[in-house]
């Protein structure tokens, strides 16, 4: 059906009818008191959020002490291959070295549209155990982490393999989603993909019997790390 | 939709006689309706935030045309495609059509219910595609050939025996695959992980579309509503036409309802916001999207007094909540949307005609609005159905004479109250210790299943005025 038919018909039949509560101005954001929250409630509301979802949290120190964390849980994994965003948007210089000396692989994750190559690389990517990413924000309230696709920063990092490690500086966290939307606006969008992640993987459609790692990752670490 | 030709009433007798669809539904509708209060008490101010997702969803509709241009230019701009299909024939060819214009073999789909009532899959099926559901719970039903019972857990009605002998069936599963849910789903996952890598085209539905910037918002919480819209490089979405928010920080605010009342989560585990295909500095996602907005009856539901039922965000909340779904489940409506909201849905999707027992299955007790997000007024749109379908059949012979005898005595008060102790004296005579226990010709329907109360010896009148008359006197 062509557009204008297709909105034309749904024109004169709304102006047919009263729609309950509806007004004429778009009701406008959604105001709450706004409350002054330190850094340390919001690294302790969205660990207490996460870890109640069977997220793992920890808080380290330093730099230095996050770039230990990771290479603990990959070596919990016995991992020596990764599929990790680009070392800018990782935030945590040192990190690229330390893998290197540990001898993990980073994979390509570029996937092109078609062609053998394309099933090749998706085959290859499919066997790793572990992703790595940063992420734009951290929402405390919910426990959930916000992560924006763009050059260097893939989807499938935090989706194919059964283990999500996430780095999230202490700065970006954000009491509320309202909050995370309200500092990036529409730019939360410039990305084709902004994915809200909270905990791990889950499923209860056969009894209500809970299942972690259905489809996309079974565990899910952040790590929360000071800027300097 | 086929109209199934066992009665509404068969398949509700059958669903009641199970004892095993009984237990099911308890454990689910319970765990779901604790867990949306639970939920709803950690939200700041949730009532006020109700009503604001109210006046959203209002304010959105009254102006659906503007805001559907509005986000079919956002999602072309970003560098998608958008069809407009008037009806489901029209979306499932324009889709079929795409697959093989694609030369499209295997499809991935994540849970989508408007999906369901294009029969989309059919459609795809015929024209010699494999298509596979991804959702756990819509994968064992498309292995059972059976459709969905629940808007949010599609395989309510099946207990975890019952997934194991589908799974040894079908799937050849062994006794180690099938030794525990946890395994049962491993088992799941690894059979669909690998169609999600040779998949051609993905097919999701839209839980919200973003007018101002063209975004799809798409809530899983397995992840292979992700999985469906990342690996293939071709991603459909069908969305139906009244599901748009105008901003972001709408969807923020529906977000937050949708998975407290669906769920009892605060959030779903994965809130996936997409915005056009893969930009081409990114290194995954789909490089096309397809965005196919429905109408298929929608427009005719927008232009009636039952409109108000197009603010639902499909959380179903209502079903949980509703005593009647409570004890015969989805599958005995009949219809691809069950339980309250589906009673107001179908026969407005689909014409009355087909459709009027759905109306009826309803105590009215009004649980359903008080736990809908957005308050939709359902009690009042089922009666509104009642009065047409009234309205539209010939009431039988019975039932009308039955009444002009009725006003003609309610109308003779010195009538009325001597037919009264007439009635009363009678049955008092047929009664069993105060009970009838059956009624004569259409009025057995009541006996059939539980007993009728015989008339008090005194009228409500009668006693009023004796009390009246004790009130009166001095104490």
């Amino acid at each position: 059906m062509k557009q204008a038919d297709f909105l034309a018909r749904i024109k004169s039949q709304r102006q047919k009818t009263c729609l309950p509560d509806a007004a004429v101005e778009h009701p406008g954001r959604f105001t709450e008191p706004v409350v002054e929250v330190s850094t340390a409630d919001l690294v302790e509301r969205f660990s207490r959020e996460l870890t109640a979802l069977s997220g793992q949290v920890y808080q380290a120190d330093s730099r230095q002490n996050a770039i230990e964390q990771v290479l603990q849980i990959l070596q919990q994994h016995r991992a020596d291959r990764l599929l990790a965003w680009d070392a800018a948007d990782l935030n945590l210089p040192g990190l690229d070295a330390a893998l290197q000396n540990a001898s993990i692989n980073i994979e390509p994750d570029e996937i092109p549209a078609d062609g053998s190559i394309r099933a090749e690389r998706l085959e290859r990517l499919a066997g790793v155990t572990v992703g790595l990413t940063g992420a734009q924000g951290g929402l405390a309230d919910t426990g959930s982490l916000a992560l924006s696709s763009g050059a260097g920063r893939g989807r499938l990092a935090s989706l194919l393999p059964p283990v999500h490690i996430a780095l999230l500086p202490r700065t970006r966290l954000y009491p509320t989603l309202a909050d995370f939307l309200a500092a990036y606006g529409d730019s939360a969008v410039e990305g084709s993909n902004l994915v809200l992640i909270t905990g791990p993987s889950r499923t209860a459609d056969i009894e209500m019997t809970l299942s972690l790692g259905v489809h996309g990752p079974g565990e899910l670490h952040v790590i929360i790390f000071p800027e300097k | 939709m086929t109209i199934p030709n066992v009665t509404f009433y068969d398949r509700v007798g059958e669903a009641l006689h199970s004892p095993q669809l009984q237990q099911s539904l308890n454990l689910v509708t319970d765990r779901f309706v604790t867990g949306r209060r639970a939920a709803l008490d950690t939200l700041p101010q949730a009532e006020a935030v109700r009503d604001h997702a109210r006046r959203i969803r209002a304010y959105t509709l009254a102006h659906l045309d503007r805001y559907l241009a509005r986000f079919a230019a956002a999602v072309e701009k970003n560098g998608g495609h958008v069809y407009w299909a008037a009806d489901a024939a029209e979306a499932n060819r324009y889709i079929t059509n795409l697959a093989h214009e694609r030369n499209v073999k295997n499809i991935v789909k994540s849970k989508s219910m408007v999906s369901e009532e294009l029969h989309l899959n059919q459609a795809l099926e015929q024209a010699g595609m494999q298509v596979r559901e991804t959702d756990l719970g819509e994968f064992i039903i498309q292995l059972a050939g059976e459709t969905p019972s629940h808007i949010i857990v599609p395989v309510i009605h099946k207990n975890r025996q019952q997934v194991a002998d589908l799974f040894r069936a079908k799937l050849n599963a062994t006794d180690d695959d099938l030794a525990d849910v946890p395994r049962m789903t491993a088992l799941a996952r690894r059979l669909m992980r690998a169609d999600f890598l040779q998949a051609d085209m993905g097919i999701s539905g839209v839980n919200f579309g973003v007018a101002e910037t063209g975004s799809i918002c798409l809530v899983t919480n397995e992840g292979n509503g992700r999985l469906t819209t990342t690996l293939p490089p071709l991603h459909v979405a069908v969305m139906g036409m009244e599901r748009l928010v105008p901003t972001l920080p709408d969807l923020g605010i529906m977000l937050q309802l949708l998975a407290r009342h669906a769920t009892g989560q605060k959030l779903s585990v994965y809130s996936n916001i997409i915005t056009g295909p893969r930009h081409p500095t990114e290194p995954d996602g789909p490089t096309e999207l397809h965005v196919v907005i429905v109408d298929n009856g929608r427009s005719s539901l927008l232009g009636s007094d039952q409109a108000e039922i197009l603010y639902c965000i499909r959380c179903g909340a209502c079903l949980n909540a509703c005593p009647v779904y409570r004890h015969i489940g989805g599958h005995a409506y009949g219809s691809v949307y069950p339980g309250p909201i589906g009673s107001v849905v179908t026969p407005g999707l689909r014409g009355l005609t087909d459709w009027t027992d759905l109306p009826h299955a309803s105590s009215l007790c009004g649980a359903c609005r008080e736990v809908c997000p957005v308050r939709i007024n359902i009690p009042r749109m089922l009666l509104n159905w009642r009065d047409q379908s009234v309205r539209q059949e010939p009431t039988p012979a019975w039932l009308r004479w039955g009444l002009r005898l009725y006003r003609f005595a309610a109308l003779r008060p010195a009538l009325f109250h001597g037919g009264g102790q007439f009635a009363a004296w009678g049955m008092r005579l047929l009664a069993r210790r105060g009970w009838l226990t059956r009624l004569p010709g259409p009025l057995s329907g009541w006996t059939d299943h539980r007993h009728f109360p015989a008339l008090a010896p005194q009228s409500f009148s009668q006693r009023w005025q004796a009390e009246r008359g004790k009130k009166a006197k001095p104490s």
